[in-house]
């Protein structure tokens, strides 16, 4: 008896651990599985646009066709930290999504890797069809310019993979009160005087910029003693925020020819004595940079850096620090330990001297079908529903997100976005815009491209114990160009 | 499992295996208990144990972001890591946390065991439990606290630091200092621990020794090496094995949680997890290397702390 319930326990044992793996493989049924990001644009928006998805006609026929009463939508969210394993865990467990609202340059490359492997749906023809309800076509609606770069197309061949999703400007975030403008033309002075005094002249070019840097400088005894009353020039949250900086940087300081190279990898591009002028401008930073800055500049601190821009919650001193590169979502995110009463500013990045145009990056979220969905011509009506104006409200509304279309900021200042929001957009006025991502490549191994360009300054550059300004710039440079030509030899045409 | 089965064998059915000297198992009854009882035990060893490092040994030769297809190409993994800066970065950290969070945790444990165990300390009992309080947290809060005592904007070093009128920028922004925080946490960490191990191993050391030393007139300094020493160092010999693996193991965690990596700060598994989503073939000649070199430090420490164990 004894011997028979051992082998019964060892029976069910064996069965169940194999019934487990078993298990693993259970396939997807949904009529659409959507994956998104869900960080600073908020978790509602995707149900509350697939809730108004199902009462388009469309999605109706669809119904109907299939015999069915109402969409059966699974939607995956989650976090920069967690939306790629979980979108990984659902390719592997047969339930690829349809539609993804991820990004390029996270964590895991997860966009690059759906490139890499040419898992992504060609879009190319869906620009040719009206957006739902309207009679613009997809290519028409979206706000010229967005659609000719790597970020889109990948793989430089003329043909649309991803689409924009959000586009906001980032640039250089500051106090509004401790500044005035002085509008353009004459001689910029750091310190105001008379009803300005207190206040600091809002610089327009580098020379200005650094100016204002060494005045301050003095004032804190070259930053041994940084307070809200002589605070520092700059900041940064982490050592990632650099990437549109350096896109801008680079674009201001070398034109957008060179800036298009860049992206493409091309041979000696970092060596270019232009491209070196946008790169020692991050270097340079070092020497006014924020003291707790490095220290803080990682997933616990990179707050506490920018609210060094801010002050103290309570509005009693005033921050540590003037400017700090960031994008639209910040004031949203620093809510909560923002003074009532305090007044965001945001400002395209310096430009290289008065005749030349400053660059604003465009941080550009994306949308994209993947080639594995179970349905994909659903997929394709959902972001044809995306773009339309119907869309476009529900986003701005649930998502306080600009999508990119001809009208969109119309549409998003009657659904509730803030005037200061709106605001944000002008700085495309009178300006550059350039958007950033690197040309598709297969992986090189041992080295992240990202981390080369901007992961790793925190270390190498502004962490750094020894080397002067010129030794940290060359040293960066020789990181890059070595890097460069790894990942040029491994482009995907 | 071997053993496992062999003393279960001897357990069940002495009293045949002495009517077959050969030791060949006739009675085939006794051969399916065996496979029984073994069997589902060793099947979920090797699924679960077993294939998964095989498994890591043959990823590590490939080429494969875990998305597109993977590209088998020998052992170009490794002869990237071995000539990788950051690798060399997270080894010597590695290196230098085994050393010196073993060397301060256990001299630490070693010393307030020794103090708390037989000395007629007042209030042993919470002393133990204080001590043994960091070990119950979870790593994430250990470095939460960590991370707030460092934080150059609102860390009670800062406080002390305005105090002197001295400038506080943070410890973990310092390349010189951030491998020192990260010790500091650990040892905190696991202090107690093992000093409730030691303590054990010291309750059982006879008194009549100690009080023999006293008369001779041996001090408790003295006592502590040739007595206590001695006599405990099968268990620290135990212990430290134990803990060589675990700093490989934890190090990861508090890494992860205080720093992310910067300024220098990787260990093995932390550069591993760094390529685990984009390169996971190149992550996997890490962890290769890392199971390889747990492996090979265990080994060298047992040989190297190999001593005659003292009978009392």
């Amino acid at each position: 008896m004894k011997k028979k319930l051992i082998a019964l326990f060892s029976a069910v044992t064996v069965l169940s651990s194999t019934g487990l793996l078993a298990a693993c493989g259970d396939g997807s049924d949904h009529d659409l599985t959507i994956a998104f990001l869900a960080g600073g644009r908020g978790e509602t928006y995707v149900g509350a646009l697939v809730e108004a998805f199902e009462q388009t006609t469309w999605a109706q026929e669809y119904l109907t066709a299939n015999e069915k009463e109402s969409l059966d939508v699974e939607i995956i969210p989650g976090g920069g930290g967690v939306i790629e394993d979980s979108v990984r865990n659902a390719i592997n467990s047969d339930n690829t999504p349809d539609v993804l609202f991820l990004n390029y340059n996270m964590q895991n490359s997860t966009t690059e890797a759906f490139v890499r492997a040419r898992q992504l749906v060609d879009l190319t023809d869906l620009l040719e069809e009206n957006v739902y309800g309207e009679e613009t076509t997809l290519g028409d609606k979206l706000v010229p310019g967005l659609l000719s770069n790597y970020t889109t197309q990948p793989y430089g061949d003329g043909h649309t993979y991803t689409l924009p999703a959000f586009y906001s400007p980032t640039g250089l975030w500051y106090d509004a009160s401790r500044f005035y403008d002085d509008g353009k033309g004459d001689e910029y002075t750091p310190a105001g005087t008379g009803e300005n005094a207190g206040k600091y002249e809002l610089p327009k070019t580098w020379a200005e910029f650094w100016a204002l840097g060494d005045y301050l400088n003095t004032q804190n005894g070259n930053l041994s003693s940084v307070t809200g009353n002589t605070p520092a020039l700059f900041t940064y949250p982490t050592a990632g925020y650099f990437d549109g900086f350096i896109y801008s940087a680079v674009a201001g300081m070398a034109g957008t020819d060179k800036f298009m190279q860049m992206l493409g990898y091309a041979d000696g591009i970092w060596e270019d004595e232009d491209v070196q002028d946008a790169l020692e401008i991050v270097v340079r930073l070092k020497d006014y940079l924020e003291p707790n800055t490095v220290a803080q500049a990682n997933t616990d601190g990179f707050q506490q850096n920018q609210q060094a821009v801010i002050g103290s919650a309570d509005g009693t001193t005033k921050g540590t620090a003037l400017f700090v590169p960031n994008g639209d979502w910040l004031p949203g995110e620093m809510a909560k330990s923002t003074p009532e009463g305090y007044e965001w500013g945001f400002m395209p990045l310096p430009s290289k001297d008065d005749n030349t145009m400053s660059y604003v990056n465009t941080y550009l979220e994306n949308v994209y079908l993947h080639t594995d969905g179970s349905n994909i011509d659903l997929a394709k009506q959902f972001l044809l529903f995306y773009y339309s104006d119907q869309g476009a409200a529900i986003v701005a509304r649930e998502a306080s997100a600009i999508i990119p279309t001809q009208d969109a900021l119309e549409n998003a200042k009657a659904n509730g976005i803030s005037d200061s929001t709106i605001d944000l957009y002008n700085a495309y006025d009178g300006n550059g815009a350039v958007s950033g991502s690197f040309a598709a490549t297969n992986t090189v191994t041992g080295v992240i491209w990202n981390d080369v360009l901007y992961n790793d300054l925190n270390t190498n550059v502004f962490g750094a114990t020894t080397g002067s300004t010129a030794e940290l710039l060359a040293a960066w440079t020789e990181r890059l160009e070595s890097a460069s030509d790894q990942y040029r030899a491994q482009i995907i045409k | 499992m071997e053993e496992q089965a062999k003393v279960l064998d001897t357990a069940m059915g002495e009293g045949e295996m002495r009517q077959n000297p050969s030791g060949k198992i006739k009675d085939k009854g006794k051969l399916v208990f065996t496979l029984c009882t073994v069997g589902p035990s060793l099947l979920l060893f090797l699924v679960f144990v077993v294939v998964p490092v095989f498994y890591m040994f043959y990823t590590s030769l490939l080429k494969w972001d875990s998305i597109g297809e993977p590209e088998f190409q020998w052992f170009e993994n490794y002869r990237v890591l071995f000539s990788s800066d950051g690798f060399k970065v997270a080894f010597r950290n590695t290196l230098f946390l085994i050393f010196f969070v073993t060397l301060f945790t256990i001299g630490f444990a070693l010393f307030f065991a020794a103090v708390l165990s037989k000395g007629k300390t007042k209030g042993k009992t919470f002393f133990r439990i204080v001590f043994y309080i960091p070990n119950i947290l979870s790593i994430v809060v250990i470095s939460a606290i960590f991370t707030a005592i460092l934080s150059p904007s609102y860390g009670v070093v800062n406080a002390i630091a305005n105090l002197f009128h001295a400038q506080y920028t943070g410890w973990l922004g310092n390349q010189k200092t951030v491998m020192w925080c990260i010790v500091a946490a650990m040892v905190w960490q696991a202090v107690g621990y093992y000093m409730v191990m030691y303590i054990a191993g010291m309750d059982s050391v006879p008194d009549h020794l100690y009080e023999a030393a006293d008369l001779e007139g041996c001090s408790r300094f003295r006592q502590f090496f040739v007595i206590t020493l001695p006599l405990t160092w099968e268990v620290i010999r135990t212990t430290l094995t134990f803990f060589i693996i675990s700093t490989i193991n934890m190090s990861f965690l508090f890494v992860d949680a205080m720093t992310q990596g910067e300024l220098n700060s990787h260990v093995l598994l932390s550069y591993m997890y760094e390529y685990f989503g984009s390169q996971y073939g190149y992550a996997m000649a890490i962890g290769t290397v890392v199971f390889v070199f747990a492996y090979a430090v265990s080994l060298i420490v047992q040989a190297l702390t190999r001593r005659e164990v003292v009978e009392y």
